[in-house]
């Protein structure tokens, strides 16, 4: 499947006289509201070309291109979060988790990031959070808590558990925390995570949720797990969410 | 299919860039495809879309937990190229820096 055009780029040169094309267009005003993608004007003096004896350009050394593509919008809700100060992530997750383990681990390994993941099957929020309190998370970490497809929906506590779980995290570290997903959205859980980071900045919620209902087939028959494509999505989805709140 | 050695070099800004991309469109499963394409009045072009139908001449590397996939055709254009983001007061964006490119033709729009 290939996805929309997201840029167009080409030599310095062009850059004056952006290009019309699927999914472009030549109305820089327009770039941010419409979301798509507009090459950007070099400021007025910009001079990336020498012309030569038969009409033909030169490149200088600046062989480059900017091209302004839709950015500062993803799916991780939340005001600026802390940025992490070391590259080291910690997953705490259950049985989707489990199933991913491998292609976590391979993504960070190849990032240069150290990853802790900490995941059981069947494992609740709550016994997650028990288990976060007795992990060494070294200051300054991204924790990703991919926890709540063995919950209820009807928990009524999800607050409280938001709180104790952000209180076990070291001061400093981002929390990415995933929608979840069990046969159906869990609603309750995505709400009180939205409310939640009013009060806790540097919560990020990383809407899984929204991911998964595009993709079906990523499901097993069960309609909890996932296909081995589904696991290698949802590690590719943890890792993406994490890396970015790693980088800030 | 995912190779070892990165045709097209993503430095840590410009994967992270990606990275927010991906997930802005719903999309970890894909990759960035780079290409180059005919344009302009005699050379070519660079292209960069989201993709997940990969063929086996292609190369598929990963930096920083990205994709980044590139046809055989392009591969020995842009091999050395280093793929960069960067948001200054003048412009926000990506950015190429291509060894193979040296020359544009008048029209400014391609190169050889």
């Amino acid at each position: 499947m290939r996805k929309r055009l997201i840029a167009l780029a080409c030599l310095a040169g062009c850059a004056a006289q952006p290009t019309t094309r699927q999914g472009l267009v030549e109305d820089p005003s327009l770039a941010r509201t419409q979301a798509v993608t507009v090459l950007s004007v070099p400021p007025p003096d910009f001079v990336p070309f020498e012309p030569l004896d038969d009409g033909s350009i030169e490149s200088t050394s600046t062989n480059r291109v900017v091209v302004e593509l839709p950015g500062n919008t993803i799916p991780l809700s939340g005001v600026p979060q802390p940025v992490a100060t070391i590259e080291h992530v910690v997953v705490l997750g259950d049985s989707l988790t489990v199933t991913s383990r491998k292609h976590l681990q391979r993504l960070a390994e190849k990032s240069g990031y150290e990853i802790q993941i900490d995941a059981v099957s069947g494992r609740k929020t709550s016994a997650g959070i028990s288990a976060l309190k007795k992990l060494e998370i070294p200051v300054g970490a991204t924790v990703v808590v991919a926890l709540g497809t063995n919950d209820s929906n009807d928990s009524p506590n999800y607050r409280a558990t938001i709180d104790e779980l952000m209180a076990s995290v070291p001061t400093g570290s981002p929390v990415v925390w995933l929608t979840s997903y069990r046969k159906k959205p869990l609603d309750n859980l995505a709400r009180a995570l939205r409310e939640a980071q009013l009060y806790h900045p540097r919560l990020t919620v990383a809407d899984w949720v929204s991911v998964l209902e595009s993709h079906k087939e990523w499901f097993s028959s069960d309609n909890v797990h996932y296909t081995p494509a589904g696991n290698e999505a949802f590690a590719r989805f943890v890792w993406q969410a994490a890396f970015i709140a790693a980088t800030g | 299919m995912v190779q070892e050695t990165p045709i097209v070099q993503v430095t840590k800004t410009a994967a992270e860039k990606i990275a927010a991309l991906l997930l802005s469109e719903g999309t970890p499963d894909m990759a960035l495809r780079v290409s180059v394409a005919p344009g302009g009045c005699s050379g070519f072009r660079y292209e960069m879309y989201f993709d997940s139908d990969f063929v086996e001449s292609d190369s598929v590397t990963e930096s920083y937990g990205v994709r980044v996939a590139i046809d055989a055709t392009s591969a020995p254009l842009l091999a050395g190229a280093v793929l960069d983001y960067a948001d200054t007061l003048n412009a926000a964006g990506f950015k190429i820096e291509n060894p193979n490119a040296n020359r544009t033709c008048g029209c400014q729009k391609s190169f050889s």
